[in-house]
């Protein structure tokens, strides 16, 4: 009976993940240009992906994005984490606040930044409005700075979840410590930095894991916000796959586009995986 | 000394205070635009209250609005994404959780490694699954339509129900299951007078996450959408994107207002179960 | 316990009655949004229902958007009948993956090879045989100026590149956008069009459009790079991804000055009243003669009859000489047939109908095989929009088109 039940969900692991997965890695080693063709070609689609200037500006991107991202959220997280849990009034509307942006889309996230950020009708217009005519703050035009539009707008999305973690993670602590801490007169902030933090590494484990699927995931946000304009230089892996099977007809390199983001993350992930579990045998 | 502790309080509350405006400053500037005139939101400040209400844009938003010769506004996405959303949801939930009860109770070497293999291919990016997914759909001849679309939800939508279902059943003690057994109790029967009675609460956070991530998902909609039934996100981007000689701000801002609603609404209404489904449940192996 | 059987009951059961749902669509895939595109498609919709078809369109707010969702759907089995596109680039890319329907016993019986202005047949075949139905010569080398800003500037309207290059800083002086640029990269592809004829004459574009390495290579060309890199400074900050319609708000707002698109952008400007008063348009006096490109329908290849009867008789409307130029009359351009005079048209299309008489190439960057065109405009949008030196622009731009 039990072998029964499982069998969808072993179609769905063999055949819609597994199956999938090896058959688009297969697709980056064929001539598929606008269809999928079998024609084996070796290590062609790859040469031409690397041979791309747009391939390394979204593989770059990748890395900008994703580090900047992990880096603000769990730092703001952290800290609005040991914020709230000072206050005593309020906390729940403030934990909602911060809270909020995760349960919209990251369709929405991008449109409302995209307003917000506009050099012609955002920030920077009210800013000159109210009397700082010099003020510029045009990152959403800048080849230089697309990018950085998108973590502060994936930032607001996920900051909030990554607080709550921690915050739960705090409060799990045990209240002994406080008491001792108070006994020998240790200061607030070293109780949460020396002592309560260094207990909390598979929170971060957590964390880190959360916002790395969203990294690569990161499809949504970026056609929603810039499309990867100006140009391509806030271009992603996940769009430019996207944009190599659907809109260049070009499968072959847009699967090897993919089987690279893959390796990518499973070099990165990999080894702090296997550090954090050997750390806890 | 408690003047010094009165600054404190003071200063981590203006702190809090400034990370709030933050978070809360997009949502405020689409909701006063969306009440606004056109011309209003071309000669003021996207700060400033309307100085004249009106839900025009919102009505036009949702039965108005065109895209190309159709001015349906975004009400058929709308209900077509319940459409889809609700289906996927019971049978994503339908099989996690008889798939997490198996895993949990009645461990085998063969579910310890489909979990192994849900787990870690659950973090596999989704482009992967386009073309094949294209290809399996055409097959099935179910491309393009609210039936393909409930079928990737649900297949994807699986391996986020087992993990939670089964992390939760894991708690439930043997003992319950054994006891049952030996009273006669059949596989099926366990299930349905002992194993589910117990999940009110994993039930309500899956529903909530399934549906959110169904509701939110903008790739495959994009990709798989049936044609004039698109799901809303992929819908709201078209409507925002496309555009008469003028771009009408009020009425893109609003039609991306009410394509939040749901959502948030969920958030504000059963938030606890949105936290402790993402924090408990998705990642905890 | 009900609560999970009535909820699979309503699972299954919802499954069960949309599949019934699941028929194939015989749809136009179309982009045409804007107020006066949308007109024209109904000119087409109505003639289409009128010989019996029943219409069916799927849009999208760009061309790369509905390109891209007829080759999923194509993938997926259920391909449009249809596809609205410039004819060119994408149109040989789908014919050489054998994409495209065969339509010569169409065009065979309508007489399309007598019936369309001289080079259209070339460029809606694949190998000498008929893979869409051209409708419309689209002009390319249009510019809009508000006269209302360049009169407050002190400017008359530039007759020269050199005129036109030395009104910019005057105009930025004032507190105007001198030229108004959209984000997308075709737009960018228009306003380089813009300067090579400008810099080179209708001499380079022609030889360049054509590939012409050597031509490509040449000193003159440089010096297009070199005058597009001086032209960054006179565009606002807000132009990153903004669509034509929004650049198009800025002329019209009376923020900027001149404007090149081509001529569906007319129709954005009724608000300031009759075409030579507060705003003009005409064909760019620098390029002697026109440069277009030819929008029409490409066929997708399908396999039911149905589909491929609806296909013949959509193809007979949009083929039929009244229907195509009470279309371009609506959308404010040119139609593909022959036979449109000039007193057919008013404002801006009639004089493209006097210019057509000078020169005319059917060509652009989307006319071009897309590899090449999609390298050209990665290579101009990427200059545009950085610091790059004019020399490196113009190395990426030969590797581009090699």
């Amino acid at each position: 009976m039990a072998w029964l039940v499982l069998l969808p969900c072993a179609v769905v692991a063999l055949y819609f993940i597994w199956g999938f997965g090896a058959y688009t890695v297969f697709l980056s080693f064929t001539k598929s240009s606008f269809l999928p063709n079998h024609q084996v070609v070796g290590f062609a689609q790859f040469a031409a992906l690397f041979d791309d200037p747009r391939w390394w500006v979204a593989y770059r991107n990748m890395f900008i994005f994703g580090g900047l991202y992990l880096f603000s959220c769990v730092i703001m997280g952290i800290v609005l984490a040991i914020l709230l849990d000072r206050v005593t009034v309020g906390e729940t509307i403030f934990r909602t606040l911060y809270l909020y942006p995760m349960s919209l889309s990251l369709v929405v996230t991008g449109l409302a930044w995209q307003w917000l950020l506009n050099p012609t009708s955002g920030v920077q217009q009210i800013m000159r409005d109210s009397g700082f005519e010099d003020f510029a703050f045009n990152w959403l035009a800048s080849q230089d700075y697309a990018i950085f539009t998108i973590v502060f707008a994936a930032v607001w999305h996920g900051t909030g979840l990554i607080m709550i973690l921690f915050l739960s993670g705090i409060k799990s602590v045990d209240g002994e410590i406080w008491k001792a801490a108070r006994i020998d007169r240790v200061p607030t902030w070293r109780v949460y930095f020396n002592i309560i933090l260094p207990q909390l590494r598979t929170t971060l484990l957590t964390a880190v894991m959360l916002l790395g699927f969203q990294v690569v995931r990161s499809f949504d946000i970026v056609v929603a916000l810039t499309n990867g304009g100006p140009g391509f230089a806030s271009d992603v892996p996940a769009r430019y796959v996207f944009e190599y099977f659907f809109q260049r007809g070009k499968i072959g390199q847009g699967a090897a586009g993919a089987v690279i983001m893959v390796a990518t993350m499973i070099m990165i992930v990999l080894p702090y995986l296997i550090f954090e579990v050997r750390r806890k045998d | 000394m408690l003047k010094q502790r009165t600054l404190k309080t003071a200063f981590l509350y203006a702190v809090l205070f400034l990370v709030a405006l933050y978070f809360i400053a997009p949502l405020y500037v689409m909701l006063v635009a969306s009440f606004k005139t056109l011309t209003e939101i071309r000669n003021s400040s996207i700060i400033a209250l309307p100085s004249e209400w009106t839900l025009d844009a919102w009505k036009k938003a949702w039965d108005g609005a065109c895209t190309g010769m159709e001015c349906t506004g975004i009400k058929p996405y709308f209900i077509a994404t319940f459409e889809i959303a609700v289906p996927s949801v019971i049978l994503a939930i339908l099989f996690g959780s008889l798939n997490g009860y198996v895993m949990a109770k009645w461990r085998t070497k063969a579910a310890d490694f489909l979990f192994a293999a849900l787990l870690i291919g659950s973090f596999i990016p989704l482009q992967l699954f386009l073309i094949p997914l294209a290809i399996t759909l055409r097959e099935l001849d179910i491309f393009g339509t609210t039936v393909g679309l409930i079928l990737i939800h649900t297949v994807y939508g699986i391996p986020l129900t087992t993990m939670l279902f089964r992390n939760y059943y894991v708690n439930i003690p043997d003992e319950l299951v054994k006891a049952a057994i030996m009273d006669g109790a059949g596989f099926f029967k366990i299930f349905f007078n002992i194993i589910l009675p117990l999940s009110p609460s994993i039930l309500m956070v899956s529903v909530i996450l399934v549906f959110a991530g169904v509701y939110n998902d903008f790739l495959f909609a994009l990709t798989f959408g049936e044609t004039g039934k698109k799901p809303i996100m992929a819908a709201v981007q078209n409507i925002v994107s496309s555009s008469y000689g003028v771009k009408e701000y009020n009425l893109n801002i609003a039609a991306v207002m009410i394509s939040a609603l749901p959502t948030l609404l969920l958030f504000l209404v059963a938030g606890r179960f949105f936290v402790r489904g993402l924090t408990q449940g998705a990642v905890k192996g | 316990m009900k609560f999970v059987q009535k909820s699979v009951l309503v699972a299954i059961s919802t499954v069960m009655l949309s599949s019934v749902a699941a028929v194939a669509d015989s749809d136009v895939s179309h982009n045409w949004n804007a107020e006066n595109e949308v007109a024209a498609m109904k000119v087409f919709r109505d003639k289409y229902e009128a010989l019996g078809g029943e219409w069916k369109e799927t849009t999208f707010p760009d061309t790369e958007q509905s390109i891209s969702s007829t080759k999923t759907r194509i993938i997926g089995g259920k391909p449009p009948m249809a596809l609205q596109s410039t004819l060119g680039g994408t149109m040989l890319e789908f014919a050489e993956g054998g994409l495209l329907q065969n339509m010569n016993d169409v065009a065979a019986n309508d007489g399309w090879e007598e019936k369309l202005s001289p080079g259209l047949p070339a460029v809606a075949k694949y190998e000498g045989n008929y893979v869409a139905a051209p409708v419309f010569l689209d002009v390319i080398n249009w510019m809009y100026t508000n006269n209302e800003v360049l009169k407050s500037a002190g400017i008359d309207a530039p007759e020269t590149f050199d005129d036109f290059i030395a009104s910019l800083p005057v105009l930025q002086e004032k507190g105007f956008i001198p030229i108004a640029v959209g984000g997308q990269s075709w737009q960018e592809a228009i306003l380089f069009d813009h300067i090579i004829l400008g810099v080179g004459g209708a001499e380079l574009y022609d030889a360049v459009m054509s590939g012409d390495e050597g031509a490509v290579a040449s000193p003159l060309m440089l010096k297009v790079f070199e005058q597009m890199g001086n032209l960054r400074q006179y565009t606002d900050e807000g132009k990153s991804g903004r669509s034509w319609n929004d650049t198009n708000t800025l002329m019209v707002s009376g923020k900027a000055a001149y404007f090149f698109m081509g001529p569906w952008a007319a129709g954005g400007y009724s608000d300031l009243g009759a075409e030579g008063g507060k705003w003009s348009c005409r064909v760019t006096p620098w390029s002697n003669g026109l440069t277009a490109v030819a929008d029409g329908f490409q066929f997708i290849a399908v396999d039911s009859e149905d589909d491929k009867k609806a296909q013949a008789l959509f193809a007979q409307a949009v083929m039929d000489k009244d229907t195509q130029i009470a279309a371009a009359k609506a959308k404010g351009t040119l139609p593909a047939v022959k036979g449109a005079k000039e007193e057919d048209f008013e404002g801006c299309p009639a004089k493209a109908v006097a210019a057509m008489q000078v020169r005319q190439t059917v060509t652009h960057w989307n006319g071009r095989k897309a590899d090449i065109g999609n390298a050209v405009k990665d290579t101009v949008t990427a200059y545009w929009n950085s610091e790059m030196s004019a020399a490196a622009g113009h190395a990426a731009l030969i590797a581009a088109m090699k």
